[in-house]
């Protein structure tokens, strides 16, 4: 098995080294005489202005494929820049989370710095399209946390809308005390679970 | 479902012209419960595990069902076994001790399955007041015990017994909040959901046919329905935002369901494909957890429009509003009882849910659960008698049910993993 395929393997290198050997020879060979016979009277005039069209059409090919890897180099450039934007965008977790008091779902003032941070992410990222996840701590009923995690991500859209995101660009879902990132019986557990995740879209 | 109806009802012979007597008086909860005695299975297939299981299913419902006082016979030196019926005399022996029924019970084998023969006798008389044979396969044993339970608490009362009833549930056994369904004594779980996803709220159709709940598999909180016969599933509404917490009609007809789509969570009620939307509450505030009256004409539920969750009742056209509860800063998930007294709650004393009641006019609140845990999501049964609820007082959230009194409080679920929002079927 291993041997037939060998042996096919190297029929076809042969055949086309061949192949790539024979062609140039051919094209030498039939091309000269043709023009001998052809623009024998009018051979200088006519080499002439061919030899110029010749120059200048390589000359604007030249050129035209110059301007296009150019292009394609700043394209290239760009949308590394891009990536690289979004990169750094991810790795800092684009944008911070926000806390909420019990049983509340006005955004406190100290989460109004990163309410205007992630306003300021938003206008840096005009083409990314947030979910505002909206959980609460386990002191409530699945129900009732339900629909207080969907007022607390419905207060950061507001805060967001109100410094200027269109609201098209964010959708809310609210986990109620579905997600917890902390399972402790603690205040400071408990604050960890009423927030707001500020989540890119992919 | 098919299953159920598998267990062919062979005869119904009542005998006794005592069986036409109605204990009302049991229904108050002061009254004494009737003593009754299961005297010893007997079978002719030597099969002396079914004989204990038929027992202990049959005795566990009849305590269940608190109805009645299960003596032990032994200690009545009323020890019975025999392939016939127990004779006049041993029955009124039971009598004299101050009995008022004696059941007994045989297995014998039809062809490929098991007959259940079930008997009630009137203590006092000696007479007969009910005979039964149920006919299945060996695995339908325990369900022929709950079929004949459940005569005897006809027998006695009138009503319906809940021993066939089941329990539908969420569990996150598999790392994902799925839904489950069991037997009213805990047995017999299974999975009904692979959404992968967060799956809640379950609720039975009038007709239990239906089980309406919410999913999040495609992300957003939507109501599905279930069908338990055929497992068709379709999606009843999927408005942007939340649509939770759903309850039955007592007709069937609409369900009452929380939706975001204006803002902040609203009461609507809709038709069973999701159409005909009408909004009952309209406020500054969260509004969740409807349930209905017995009669359908009023609607308890979840509201924060006072500064804390409380409850309050409205007409089904959203009219006549008032708050109901106002001991305690959280009042939640409401569960309106069959007959229509009492409400059964969700009240956080010192920062963890206990079990409450109130009468509908806002009078006679009484917290029925404490100890350590949060105890949360209580529904009755349909008799009235018990109430079942989820808590994590032992660890990890468990399904229990206890009289509606608050008594005897039993744990259905083992402690392997979190089982929450328990529905009992009709």
């Amino acid at each position: 098995m291993r041997r037939t395929s060998a042996l096919m393997l190297s029929a076809i290198l042969l055949l086309s080294l061949t192949t790539l050997w024979g062609c140039p020879k051919k094209a030498e060979v039939s091309s000269a005489p043709e023009e001998q016979k052809q623009a024998e009277p009018v051979q200088s005039e006519y080499e002439k202005r061919k030899a110029e069209e010749e120059r200048l059409a390589e000359e604007s090919r030249r050129a035209e494929e110059e301007r296009k890897a150019a292009e394609a180099a700043e394209a290239a450039k760009r949308a590394e820049e891009e990536a690289a934007k979004e990169r750094a965008a991810k790795e800092a977790n684009s944008m911070q989370p926000i806390y909420f008091d019990f049983d509340k779902s006005f955004v406190r003032s100290d989460a109004k710095e990163a309410m205007k941070a992630n306003a300021q992410w938003m206008k840096a990222n005009p083409k990314a399209k947030i979910r505002i996840e909206g959980n609460c701590d386990e002191r409530g009923t699945i129900e009732y946390n339900q629909a207080l995690g969907q007022r607390r991500a419905a207060a950061a859209k507001k805060y967001l809308t109100d410094l200027g995101i269109s609201s098209k660009r964010i959708s809310l879902i609210s986990y109620g005390k579905e997600k917890p990132t902390c399972t402790d019986a603690t205040e400071e557990c408990w604050q960890k679970n009423r927030r707001d995740d500020f989540v890119v879209n992919e | 479902m098919k299953r159920i109806f598998s267990i062919i009802l062979l005869s119904l012979l009542i005998a006794a012209p005592a069986a036409a007597q109605f204990y009302l008086g049991v229904i108050k909860g002061e009254a004494k419960k009737i003593p009754i005695v299961v005297l010893d299975v007997f079978d002719d297939l030597s099969a002396p595990d079914l004989r204990k299981l038929a027992r202990d299913v049959l005795q566990a419902d009849l305590r269940r069902s608190q109805i009645f006082d299960v003596m032990d016979p032994k200690k009545l030196d009323l020890r019975y076994s025999a392939a016939e019926e127990p004779p006049a005399e041993v029955i009124k022996r039971g009598g004299t001790f101050g009995l008022s029924g004696v059941a007994w019970a045989s297995l014998s084998r039809r062809g490929g399955d098991i007959v259940l023969t079930g008997r009630l006798y009137d203590a006092a008389t000696g007479l007969r007041m009910a005979s039964r044979e149920y006919i299945g396969n060996g695995e339908l044993l325990r369900r022929m015990a709950h079929t004949f339970a459940d005569e005897i608490v006809s027998q006695y009362t009138g009503e319906r017994g809940i021993a066939k009833t089941r329990i539908a549930f969420v569990s996150d056994k598999t790392g994902r909040k799925e839904l489950y369904v069991m037997d009213y004594d805990g047995l017999n779980p299974k999975r009904l959901t692979a959404d992968r996803s967060i799956c809640m709220s379950p609720a039975w159709s009038p007709d239990g046919k239906i089980l309406a709940y919410v999913s999040y598999k495609e992300k957003n909180p939507d109501l599905y329905g279930l069908d338990m016969e055929t497992g068709r599933r379709w999606k009843i509404s999927g408005h942007e935002g939340l649509n939770i917490s759903p309850a039955w009609s007592p007709n069937g007809k609409r369900l009452a369901i929380a939706l975001s789509r204006d803002g902040g969570a609203e009461i609507y009620t809709l038709n069973r494909d999701g159409n005909d939307l009408e909004r009952l509450t309209y406020g500054i505030a969260d509004n969740v957890s409807p349930a209905w009256s017995p009669n359908g004409r009023e609607i308890v539920f979840t509201s924060g429009r006072g500064g804390t969750p409380q409850l309050y009742i409205m007409s089904v056209d959203g009219s006549d509003v008032r708050r109901i509860t106002f001991d305690g800063n959280y009042n939640a998930s409401p569960h309106w009882s069959p007959r229509g007294d009492r409400i059964v709650f969700a009240s956080q004393v010192r920062g963890q849910f206990k079990i409450a009641t109130i009468a509908p006019d806002g009078m006679d609140m009484r917290i029925i659960t404490d100890g350590p845990g949060s105890d949360e999501n209580p529904m009755w049964s349909p008799s009235g008698r018990q109430i079942l609820f989820s808590s994590n007082r032992s660890g990890k959230y468990g399904i229990y049910i206890m009289n509606a009194d608050g008594t005897d409080i039993e744990r259905l679920t083992p402690n392997d993993a979190n089982y929450t929002s328990p529905a009992w079927s009709p």
